[in-house]
Formats: structure tokens, sequence, C-alpha cells
């Protein structure tokens, strides 16, 4: 009992298709991690690798059609998402589980006031009174540095990164046992970003929310996360701890990754990016999905699929170079 | 270098047809499409061939088998005058195949080329085209149509003309605004850069890139073509008596609506289905030439 | 809106100024002389060249004078005193069934997509936008006045008489709009606000209520303002087809006869009705829609510090 409440979510086998009348798009394969209560996880990877899409299942907000989740259980303190009514789900999103969108110019209703967009959601699930409510929503403007006054302002009327604080508000006014951050400093502003982070992790400290925290910049999971999962073509291809994949990175992605990063301490002229480009969801190779790219890439990586392999307790790596070991 | 150029201009030649392809492709996923290009192509050759197809001569009056119903020697009955209906729906196809596309070939050509001018221009021209299509498109069109009608009097020519210059403002609109979007493209730029003439750019750039939507709309409107003109049919102002157009054959029939309904109802079926598959068909094009729009 | 109900009426006097047809000739008919044109024609100040009589038709227009009728001779603004009323309440009463029938199916269709309403509403809605009104309005008559009995195919009298028009002059806009509607719908749903909405835990209705019709609903209001053009023009043969004694029969008797006084008179009553419509449409987006009236604000705003600078 004591190990599942300590566990907070769990994903497992979660595989998601995009299916069209053309195409099969394949953006999630059997994807499974863990995260415990209070830390952060880092999803990292390049635009397209599945990375929104593995957040907007586990909320189920996932656009059907063409999404169809073909499998997987998301369990939070040993509750199954994936076998709750829409009723039952309503209940979670908003309040146990809320997340941050990528783009803040289109993620908040054009033609509704920013304090009413928190408002809702506090009186949704908080069951205040609409005044209640509505001072609730004030706070929260406050305390991601908007001044009450603009409370019914439209979105329109703000920047950017106050959009982008409104859209952290919403997610953050029901105290959330667990936060999906979907890139949420990539359209701020360097300073701002800080700010955000700061934000973030003060909550994380104080109320004990458990964060997956999805990018591509590794200087903000250096400074976030406990633990970090690389996404390769829908699949997690290396995971573990911040220090595993950090001082030790094993895949050859995710050296890749570290070797597009430049050093200040480094003499080279130039940066060494990962060759080819992200494969085709739609059409992925056979064996392993990055042996076309892959410096080390053997026949064999073409041939057959390639298992997670443990390294050291808690780090994982899906690369034969690893199961060999 | 001259190899390099080569080289490019044979891959967009690729490109193009990979596009065309791509476009006619998605299109033969679209099953309603497909049925409306048949039914439109099955429409088309009745135009063509109907007249050789009829089984009696459309005009020849026969007062003795005057108002017959729908039976095995008359298909489709007979009218007042004892013509074949049938004859009559089989000659009549040319005439509303060609009275909505002729009106479209006027104001697409129309809207093409004041588009082009205000689209590319700018400034005080774009101004003043603007404004004049603003003020006709205060007039509702079907009104603007009665009143050309009106002036221009009844017959099938006119009826052409009528239709197509109110068609004007719409399609000059709708070419303007795609091409306002091309406009700031780089590859204009890129022309002007090399001194392309701006009508040169205009013809090699800004138009094929801005095709998409007008064919789109010109196929669309050719329903709403053959509609407004058997409205204006109806009213007295647009096809004449002996003319068997679709829209003529409806209004003959409406004096004889309670005893002969078929008179009425047979061609007023032959429209909707006319219509029915340009409707389709257009939407299925708009569809594969954009598939972002399609979610 | 004033400069543009100039320039409509100016355009439609044009026409009908450049168009073939002597005034004279349909007066006297019958009776036709030189000498008789010529002098009515010197009554009639249609000897003078092409800008004092527009200049006159434009006075007099601001006495509302719309000239008399060449054929009958009555005063063409005392006829339509009694046929704007009988037109407006078709129009109205058409635009309202258009929207509500047309949101209601759109939305339908939106809301289960890919299902069996989706599939019904979108083939009623393509049916009907590929029908004639007046074929459609012929059938009406055909089936409930002729063969059911039950409404009256023709004529003016209590609210049973307007009923048939109405509805036939409905059913291609409320097509078009259900087809409007139901695109406008699944942008927004797919939009990343009404993913947020939901994933705050707002149950489904909730959502489609709150969050999608009214962002769903902005470019439908402006559709609704321009089908109004379509009400008003189809009215035109609707009233043909029920012989109901409105603008547009008038319109269409004009033409007939080239009665142009007439033919001028109903267009501008007809197209200045659409223009009012749409300034209406104009201002009630602004007041829903934060993002127009924040345009407004700015550009008089504008205007204003412009204005200063000037002074």
């Amino acid at each position: 009992m004591m190990k599942e409440n300590d566990i907070f979510p769990e994903v497992k086998d979660l595989t998601v298709e995009y299916v069209t009348k053309e195409e099969t798009v394949q953006a999630v394969n059997d994807v499974l991690f863990t995260l415990r209560k209070g830390k952060t996880l880092g999803l990292v990877g390049e635009t397209g690798a599945g990375k929104t899409t593995i957040a907007k299942s586990i909320l189920q907000v996932l656009p059907v059609p063409p999404a169809v989740v073909k499998s997987g259980e998301i369990l939070i303190e040993g509750q199954d998402l994936m076998k709750l009514s829409e009723d039952e789900m309503c209940k979670v999103r908003g309040k146990r589980v809320t997340m941050i969108f990528q783009d803040p110019m289109t993620a908040l209703n054009p033609v509704m006031t920013v304090g009413h967009q928190i408002a809702e959601v506090v009186q949704l699930h908080d069951g205040v009174s609409g005044v209640e409510a509505k001072k609730r929503a004030e706070e929260m403007l406050e305390m991601v540095g908007i001044p009450a006054a603009r409370y019914s302002e439209y979105p329109d009327q703000f920047s950017g990164r106050m959009r982008q604080r409104v859209v952290i508000a919403i997610a953050l006014a029901c105290n959330p046992d667990l936060l999906l951050a979907d890139e949420p400093t990539t359209a701020l502003d360097v300073t701002i970003q800080a700010q955000v982070l700061d934000l973030m992790r003060e909550l994380n400290k104080v109320k004990q929310t458990s964060m997956i925290l999805i990018t591509h910049d590794l200087g903000v999971v250096a400074e976030m996360c406990d633990d970090v999962a690389v996404v390769y073509a829908g699949e997690i291809i290396e995971s573990g701890t911040l220090a595993d994949i950090f001082k030790k990175p094993t895949h050859p992605y995710t050296l890749g990754l570290f070797g597009s990063i430049p050093k200040i301490d480094d003499d080279s002229e130039r940066l060494n990016p990962i060759m080819g480009l992200p494969p085709n969801p739609a059409d992925l190779p056979n064996g392993c999905k990055f042996h076309p790219r892959c410096p080390y890439a053997t026949e064999e990586c073409a041939r057959r699929d390639v298992q997670m392999t443990e390294l050291t307790e808690g780090h994982f790596c899906r690369c034969l170079k690893a199961e060999r070991r | 270098m001259p190899e390099n150029t080569a080289v490019m201009g044979s891959e967009e030649v690729v490109k193009k047809e990979n596009q065309v392809l791509a476009v006619i492709k998605r299109l033969s996923y679209n099953k309603s499409a497909m049925a409306g290009m048949i039914i439109f192509a099955f429409i088309v050759f009745i135009a063509i061939f109907g007249e050789m197809l009829a089984p009696y001569n459309y005009a020849t009056v026969d007062p003795v088998n005057a108002l017959q119903a729908p039976s095995l020697q008359h298909l489709f009955g007979t009218d007042n005058l004892g013509r074949d209906i049938f004859s009559r729906v089989l000659v009549g196809c040319k005439w509303s195949l060609l009275i909505g596309v002729g009106a479209q070939i006027i104001a697409c050509g129309g809207g093409i080329i004041l588009g082009c001018i205000s689209g590319f221009f700018g400034g005080r021209v774009d101004q003043v085209i603007m404004r004049c299509c603003d003020v006709i498109q205060a007039i509702p069109s079907v009104l603007l149509n009665i009143c050309l009608a009106g002036i221009l009097g009844p017959g099938v020519f006119n009826t052409i003309l009528a239709m197509g210059l109110t068609g004007i403002t719409g399609g000059t609109r709708l070419m303007r605004s795609s091409i306002m979007t091309v406009r700031k493209k780089e590859y204009l730029e890129a022309a002007s850069s090399i001194n392309c003439s701006n009508s040169r750019s205009i013809i090699m750039h800004a138009l094929p890139n801005s095709f998409s939507p007008m064919i789109v709309s010109f196929t669309m409107s050719i329903g709403s073509g053959v509609i407004g003109a058997s409205g204006l049919t109806y009213l007295g102002l647009g096809v004449q008596a002996p003319n068997p157009e679709w829209g003529a054959l409806v209004s003959s029939g409406r004096n004889y609506l309670q005893s002969a309904p078929y008179m009425t109802i047979i061609p007023g079926i032959c429209i909707m289905i006319l219509v029915l598959s340009l409707n389709l068909f257009g939407d299925g094009l708009r569809d594969a030439l954009d598939p972002k729009l399609k979610k | 809106m004033i400069p543009v109900i100039i320039a409509v009426i100016i355009v439609v006097f044009t026409l009908l100024y450049l168009a073939p047809g002597d005034a004279a000739s349909v007066i006297l008919g019958s009776t036709y002389t030189e000498e008789a044109a010529v002098q009515i024609r010197a009554q009639l100040g249609l000897d003078q060249p092409y800008i004092v009589q527009l200049g006159n038709y434009l006075w007099n227009l601001c006495h509302l004078d719309f000239g008399e009728s060449w054929v009958s001779g009555v005063s063409v603004a005392s006829e339509l005193s009694s046929r704007v009323p009988r037109t407006l309440a078709i129009g109205t009463a058409s635009i309202i069934i258009t929207a509500l029938a047309g949101i209601l199916l759109g939305v339908t269709a939106a809301v289960n997509q890919n299902k069996w309403q989706d599939t019904v509403s979108m083939i009623l809605a393509l049916l009907g936008t590929s029908l004639p009104g007046f074929f459609f309005a012929l059938l009406l008559v055909l089936v409930f006045s002729y063969n059911l009995g039950w409404l009256p195919a023709y004529g003016m009298g209590g609210i049973r008489y307007y009923i048939l028009p109405v509805l036939a002059n409905s059913v291609g806009g409320i097509a078009m709009l259900a087809r409007q509607t139901r695109s406008s719908m699944l942008e927004v749903i797919h939009s990343d606000y009404i993913t947020m909405a939901k994933s705050k835990g707002l149950k489904p209705r909730d959502v489609i209520y709150q969050h999608t019709l009214p962002n769903a609903m902005i470019p439908v209001l402006t559709t609704i303002g321009m089908q109004f053009a379509g009400v008003l023009g189809g009215g035109v043969i609707i009233e043909t087809v029920f012989s109901i004694p409105g603008v547009g029969y008038y319109l269409v008797t004009g033409c007939n006869n080239r009665d142009y006084n007439v033919v001028m008179a109903c267009t501008i009553v007809i197209s200045v009705t659409f223009s009012i419509v749409m300034l209406l449409v104009d201002l009630l987006m602004a007041a829903v829609d934060p993002r127009i009236k924040a345009q407004f604000a700015e550009s008089a705003l504008k205007k204003k510090k412009g204005g200063k600078a000037h002074a």
C-alpha cells in the first residue's frame, strides 16, 4: 500500500496511434515509466517524438478521432485512469492532474475573460461560490505576477508571456497532485523562464506536487528534474536519474543530444549534430528506430527489436550495445 | 552551373507532378467526390449527345397527346402541347450547363483579372476596386441579377451575361485575397530580385499558387449559377419559351402543377442532380487541394 | 454605411439610365406619337443631362419621393408603404427560422462528428443547397396545398398564408448555415483552448456550450448577416411564386414592364435594408467578440489622436 502511494503516476505499455484514411502514425510505442511522489521527471526529445501525446493521453484529452489508444495503463495510487468513466475522469482532470499547454497564444479561450477562465476551474472542483472563486482567481493572478485588476480582461489584451502565466495559474489553481508541463518555458524570455521555473519548483517543494516536465531544453532538465527519460520516435530509449543520464549517457542518441550542446570549455570549432532527420512516424524503420542515424549501427540493429536493459539500478537503455555488456 | 539549374528545374517539374498526383490520389479516396464526378460526367455526356439520344423531336407539337402521364412511350410524359418531356430534358441539358459554365467563365475571368490587378498593385488601385466591390455587393446578388437581366432583356446569352457580371465581385475578392497571401512570400521577392517584371511575376508565380481556391469556387458556383438562372427564367427574365432549358421546363409546368405535377418535378429533380453532383465534387476537390482544411 | 448607400443608389440609377428602353413609349403605350413623347420626356426631366437627372432623383429621394410608376401612374412611395411590411415580415421570419434550424443542424452534426446524426444532417444540407428555391416552393404547394389542402397556395391573408413562403425561402439558407456552423464548430473543437477546457475537467456538455459554441458562433453570425441578402433576394422569387404583393413581386412586374422607376425604387429599398442589417451584424459582432471590440477602440483612439494632432 505504502509503495503504491509512493509511485505517482505509473505509466505502463502506453501505445497511441493516429489513424487516418491515408496512413497510420505510431506516435507512442510501449512507453513505460514511473514517477515517485513529489519528484520531477523530464521527458526529453526532438519535436514530434511523441512527448505531448504522452501527456495528453495521461489526461485523456487526445483528439479522437484520429487518435487511438491501443493499449496502456495509467495508474495513480493504484487506480487505472484508462478504466475510469468520463464523469470520473472529469473529476481527475483539472483537480488531481493538470496540464500546462505548450502554446500560450492558442491555449486560452479568446472570448472569455482570463479571470473567469481561472475561476471556472476553482468553482468546478472546490465547490465554492462564484464570489469565492473570483477571489481565489485574483489571488492566483497575483501569485503569477499579474495585477488582480486585470481579472476581467480578455486574452487578446495580454502578451504571450502573460498568457503563459495565466495558463500556469489555471494549472496550479486547484493544487494538483500531478502537473504535466508541456514546454512551459519555450515561449518565454530567459528571465521570465527563470521566474516560471522557480514558481514550479516552489510548488513542487511546498505542495509535494509530482511533475512531468516535457522539454527539449537540456539546461532546464538539469535544473529541474530528478529523473530523466529520453524519447525517440515514440519510444523511451534511455531513462534514469538525472545523474545517470547526464554523467553516464549510454544510448548513442543521448550521447548525440549532449554532443549538440556547445560547451564553454570546449575548444572544437564545430558542434556535433546528430546526422540525418527523425524518422517519418508513419513509416518507422525496423529494429532499432535509431539505427539509420546511429554511428555505431550494425546489421543486427536493423534486424531485431531491442529491449530495455538495466545498466545500473534504475538506469535503463534500449540499445544492443548496452544489451551485450 | 547550367547543370545545376537544369537539375533544379527538373526537380521542380517532378514536384509539381507529385502535387497533382497527390491531389488526384486524395480525391480518389473520397467516395462522394467520385460519385459527384461520375454523375457530372454523365450529365456532360447527355449535354453533348442529348439531341441524338432523344426519341422524339423536342419541339414537335402534338396536341392529341398533350399532358400524358409518364408511360413507356413517353418516359417522362408529355407537356401541355404534347411535346415529349424526356426529349426536352435531354436537349435542355446542354443549355442549363452552358448557362452555368458560361456565367462562371465570365465571373472567374473578370474576377481573376480584377483580383490580380487589385492584389498585386495594392495602394490606390486596390482601394478603388475594393470600394466598388463593396458597393456592388451591398446589392443582394439575386436582385442585381434581376436588374441586369431586366435591363439586358431575356435570352440565353443575356442571362449568361447577367449572371456572369454579378459574379465578378466575388471572384475578384477571392483572387485578391489569395494573391495577398502569396505576394508576401519569398519567391516573389526572389522574382523581383532577378528583375522579373510585375506582369511576369503575377503570371509565373502568384497565379499558379493562388489557383486552387479559384478552381473550387468555379466548380461550386456552376451549380449556384444554374439555380440562379432557373430562378430568372421562372420570373420571365431569363431563357424564353421554346428553349427547353431545365429552368424553363420547370416554370412552364407551374400552371399544370395540379393536373400534371411531373411536368414540374422531373426537370426540377434534374437541376437538383446537376447541382448536387457539382457540390459533391467541389467539396471533395476543396478537401483534396487543401488537406489542412479537412479535420 | 451612408456613403455605400448613396453609391448603391448612384450605381442603380446609372445602370437604368444606360439601359435601353424609353419612358415615353412605356407611358404612352399604343397612343405613342413623337410629339407626345417629347412632351412627356420634358415633363419628367428625361431630356436633361445625366448629372442633373441624378441630382433630381437624389433630391427627391431625400423627401422619400420615388416618383411615379410609368405604367399605372401611381406614386411608387405609396405602393411601397403597403408592400415593405410584407416583405420585411417574410424576410425576418425566414432569417429567424434559417438561423435556428441551421445552427441546430450544424451543431448536432459537429458534436456527433462521423456518426449517423452527422451524416443525416449533412445529406439534408447538401440536398438543400442543391435545390432551387422556387422549385422547393412549388413542391410545397403541390404537397401542402393541392394534395393535403392544409395551406393556401397563393395570395395574402392571415398568418397561414406566410407559412409556405417562409419555409420555401429558408431552405437554402438553412442548408448553407448548417454546413458553415459544422465546419466552424469543428475548427473550434480542434483548437488548443478546447483541449485546455477539457483538461480543466469540464463536462463534455459544458465544454460544448460554454467554450465551443460562443467561439464558433462568431463567423456564423457574419454568415447569418450575409444570408439576409439571400433571403431578401430569394424573397423576390418566392413572392412571385406565391403571388404575394410585396416589394419583390413589384420589382419583377416592374422589370417585365420596363417600368424603371419601380425597379429602381425596389432595388434601393432592398439594398438599404440589407446594408442596415449588415451594420447591425457588425455592431453585434463587436459586442460579442472582445477582439473586434479592441480593434474598434484602437481605431477610435487613433482617430482621436489624429484629430488632436490636426488641431
